[in-house]
C-alpha cells in the first residue's frame, strides 16, 4: 500500500507524484491550486481552522472527500452549522480531539450527517464518561445514521472477526501516512509528530517495533485481550496511561460486534 | 442556498377570498404580473447559476394563489419553462390553495403545471377558517364540493390541517373519522398554530396546551397505525417519521430543518423576499429585501443582515438546551417562525419543542412494531452499525 502524504497546500507542487491529504486554511485556494488531473491521487483534502466560507467548495469536484479539523470543540462545534452545505455534493468528516466539550461535537456532527474520526490520543479519566456516553449514543440511538471512528470500523471487525490495526483506522501508522510540515519537513503522523523523525530508522515499521516492545516489556499490553486491535495505541507517548477506561470501551464494541454477528446470522438462517 | 436544490415559496397575489382567524398574512390586493414575473424568473436563474444550483421547486400560494386565472398560470409556466430551458435549469411546480374558487377550468393546468395535484387547507371542526364576510360553515361546504369535484377529475388532493382547542375536544378518533372516513382524504398533514401577524383574540390561545396537543398527536399516530398504514392513507408528520427511525430515507417537514435559511426563501407579488410566506407576508423588517429592486437575488442574499440572523439561529440555539436533546437531529431547535411569534425572540426554540419531543418519542418506540426490523439487533444496534453490515 502506497504511503499517503498529508502535505499543506504551498507544498503540492514537491509532492504531485504522491498520493495526498492536502490541508488548508483556505478553501478558495484549493479552487485555485489543484487541477483534475490531480485528483485520482487526492485522498481528501483537509479544512484547518474553520474556514469563514466554504461556499466555494460546495460545486467542487463533486464526491470529493473533505475533513474539517475541529479545535477546541467545546465552544467551536456550534459553527459546525455552517458546514452543512457541502454534504450535498461531499462526503465530509469532522475531526475531533476528545477533549472537554467533545461529545457535543460529536452530537451535532452526528446529527448534521457528518461523520466523525475521534482524535482520541490517550484520553484523561475524567473523559472516560462521555466517551462511554457517545459509544452507547453511536451503538444503540437509531438517530445516529454515519461512521463515528474509531468504534465504527472497530464494531465492524468484531462483528465479520476480521483482524484491524487501530493505527491503520486512525490514519497515524507511519506506513500508510505521513505528514509533511508547513516548512515541507516530513514528520510522522497524527499524535506521534512530537517524535523526532530523524531520530526513527524505520519510519515503516515503528508500529510494528512499538507493538512488539510492549508486549516484551511485561506491561498492561502483554496481558490485555484486546492487543490484536490496538498494537499499544493507548501506550503512546506516556507508556504508564491506565487503559481501564479504553477497555471497557472496546469490551462494548467487543460485545456489540457479536451481537450484531449473531443476529445477522439468525436472520439469515430465516 | 448554494446547495443542489432550492425551493421558493412564491406569492402570485396577496389578496385572498378567505378571513381565516388565524391568518398570519398582512393581505393587499397586489398581484404579480406575467412581465414582473420574467423579471423574477430572470434573477432566480441568474442565482442559480451564480451558486451552480441546478433545480428550483416553485411552491405557488397566495393570498389566494387561484384568484389569478388558470391562463396567467399557464403563461407563467411558458415563461418560466422557456426560460429555464435556456440555462439548462429545472423548474418543478406545486400548488398550495384553498380551492374555493376551483373549477374544471383549472384541470388542464394543474395537469400540466403542478404534476395533478395540489394543496389545500380544512381544519375539524372548523371554527376559524372563513370564506370572506361569511362564516366557517359556508367555508366547509363550497370546500367539500370543490375538492369532490376536484378529485373526480382524478386530481390528487392534499390537506393541511391545524388543530384547535374543539380539535383536541373532540379527540384523534373523531378527526381520523372525518377526514378518511367522511370526507376520502388519503393525504393530509397536521400543522401546529402560531400566533402569527396582527394579534386577535384567536390568536391569544395559541399555542395550545402542548400536553393536550402531544397526546393528540400520539394517539392520531396510533390510529393512523392500526387503519391507514395499511390501506394507503398518509399522515404527516407521522408517515416521515416512521420512515425516519425504521432506517429508510424520510423528508421531514420544513420546521425541522437543519436550516431553513439553507432551503428556501419566498417571494411575495410585491417582489418583497423574506424567509418564507410567514415572514414576507407580516414582518417587514425581517425582509430581505426586494427583488425587483436589486441588481443581483445573490448578492440581496448575501448581503442581508435579516437573512444573516436566520442563518446564525441554529449555532445560536445550540447555546440552551437543544444540544442536549435526544432528538437534536430530527429537530434543530425547530421552526423560526412559532418561536418568534411566541417569544418574540427569533433566537429561542419552537414553542412546541415538548410536543415534538413527545412524539418522536412516541415514533421511536412504536416503529419496530410498526415496520420489522431487517434483523433482531435493529432495535439495539443504531443505524450506522447496522446499515454497513446490512447493505
Amino acid at each position: 500500500m502506497a504511503v499517503v502524504y498529508n502535505i499543506p497546500l504551498s507544498r503540492l507542487a514537491e509532492y504531485r507524484q504522491h498520493d495526498l491529504i492536502v490541508r488548508t486554511e483556505q478553501p478558495q485556494a484549493l479552487l485555485d491550486s489543484i487541477d483534475l488531473g490531480q485528483l485520482q491521487q487526492l485522498a481528501y483534502v483537509q479544512l484547518l481552522s474553520l474556514p469563514a466560507n466554504t461556499d466555494c467548495l460546495i460545486h467542487w469536484t463533486p464526491g470529493l472527500a473533505v475533513e474539517l479539523v475541529l479545535e477546541q470543540p467545546g465552544t467551536n462545534f456550534p459553527q459546525l452549522y455552517r458546514y452543512a452545505k457541502l454534504l450535498d455534493n461531499h462526503p465530509v468528516r469532522v475531526a475531533i480531539p476528545v477533549e472537554n466539550g467533545f461529545e457535543k461535537a460529536v452530537k451535532l456532527a452526528l446529527s448534521l450527517q457528518f461523520a466523525v474520526r475521534l482524535q482520541i490520543g490517550q484520553p484523561a479519566e475524567v473523559l472516560m464518561q462521555p466517551l462511554i456516553d457517545t459509544l452507547d449514543d453511536y451503538l444503540h440511538r437509531p438517530t445516529v445514521a454515519l461512521p463515528l471512528e474509531f468504534f465504527h470500523s472497530l464494531l465492524l471487525a468484531f462483528c465479520r472477526e476480521e483482524p484491524i490495526d487501530l493505527w491503520q483506522v486512525q490514519e497515524e501508522d507511519p506506513a500508510l501516512v505521513r505528514y509533511i510540515d508547513d516548512a515541507g519537513a516530513e514528520q510522522l503522523p497524527g499524535k506521534l509528530a512530537v517524535q523526532d523523525f530523524a531520530a526513527i530508522a524505520e519510519p515503516a515499521s515503528f508500529v510494528e517495533h512499538w507493538a512488539a516492545a510492549r508486549l516484551q516489556d511485561g506491561g498492561e499490553c502483554s496481558k490485555c485481550t484486546f492487543f490484536a486491535q490496538c498494537r499499544g495505541y493507548f501506550k503512546w507517548p506516556k507508556r504508564d496511561y491506565d487503559c481501564t477506561g479504553i477497555k471497557m470501551l472496546l469490551q462494548t464494541l467487543r460485545q456489540a460486534g457479536e451481537e450484531l454477528r449473531r443476529d445477522l446470522a439468525e436472520a439469515e438462517s430465516h | 442556498m448554494n446547495g443542489n436544490h432550492f425551493s421558493l415559496i412564491l406569492l402570485s397575489t396577496n389578496k385572498c377570498n378567505a378571513a381565516c382567524d388565524y391568518c398570519f398574512e398582512d393581505k393587499t390586493n397586489n398581484r404579480l404580473s406575467l412581465q414582473k414575473l420574467q423579471v423574477l424568473t430572470d434573477k432566480v436563474l441568474d442565482h442559480m447559476e451564480a451558486s451552480n444550483i441546478g433545480r428550483v421547486t416553485i411552491h405557488w400560494q397566495g393570498g389566494e394563489a387561484m384568484l389569478l386565472p388558470p391562463d396567467w398560470y399557464r403563461q407563467a409556466y411558458d415563461l418560466m419553462q422557456t426560460a429555464a430551458d435556456k440555462r439548462g435549469k429545472l423548474i418543478r411546480h406545486g400548488l398550495q390553495t384553498n380551492m374555493l374558487t376551483y373549477s374544471s377550468r383549472w384541470n388542464e393546468v394543474i395537469a400540466g403545471m403542478f404534476g395533478n395535484s395540489v394543496s389545500t387547507s380544512l381544519d375539524y371542526p372548523n371554527l376559524y377558517r372563513k370564506v370572506l364576510g361569511r362564516g366557517p360553515d359556508d367555508y366547509n361546504t363550497i370546500w367539500a364540493r370543490k375538492v369532490g369535484m376536484a378529485r373526480e377529475a382524478g386530481i390528487d388532493v392534499k390537506v393541511i390541517s391545524v388543530p384547535n382547542q374543539a380539535t383536541l375536544e373532540i379527540g384523534a378518533e373523531r378527526f381520523y373519522e372525518h377526514f378518511v372516513d367522511e370526507l376520502g382524504i388519503t393525504d393530509f398533514q397536521i400543522n401546529t398554530p402560531f400566533p402569527g401577524g396582527e394579534a386577535n383574540s384567536v390568536k391569544q390561545s395559541m399555542p395550545l396546551d402542548v400536553a393536550e396537543l402531544a397526546r393528540f398527536h400520539c394517539e392520531l399516530a396510533d390510529i393512523w397505525f392500526e387503519r391507514g398504514i395499511d390501506r394507503g392513507v398518509s399522515v404527516g408528520p407521522f408517515d416521515e417519521l416512521l420512515n425516519y427511525f425504521t432506517h429508510k430515507d424520510a423528508c421531514l417537514p420544513c420546521i425541522w430543518g437543519q436550516n431553513c435559511s439553507d432551503e428556501f426563501i419566498s417571494i411575495d407579488a410585491l417582489g418583497n423576499v423574506a424567509q418564507c410566506d410567514c415572514w414576507v407576508t407580516s414582518y417587514p423588517e425581517y425582509f430581505f429585501g426586494n427583488i425587483f429592486e436589486c441588481d443581483s437575488l445573490t448578492e440581496l442574499l448575501r448581503t442581508s443582515q435579516a437573512r444573516q440572523r436566520f442563518q446564525e439561529r441554529p449555532v445560536k440555539l445550540m447555546a440552551q438546551d437543544c444540544i442536549h436533546c435526544d432528538y437534536l437531529s430530527l429537530c434543530h431547535g425547530g421552526c423560526p417562525v412559532r418561536a418568534f411569534t411566541v417569544s418574540g425572540n427569533l433566537f429561542e426554540k419552537d414553542p412546541y419543542c415538548a410536543l415534538y419531543k413527545a412524539l418522536f418519542r412516541h415514533l421511536e418506540q412504536r416503529a419496530p412494531q410498526i415496520v420489522s426490523p431487517p434483523v433482531r439487533a435493529a432495535s439495539t444496534i443504531s443505524k450506522a452499525a447496522l446499515s454497513a453490515e446490512v447493505h
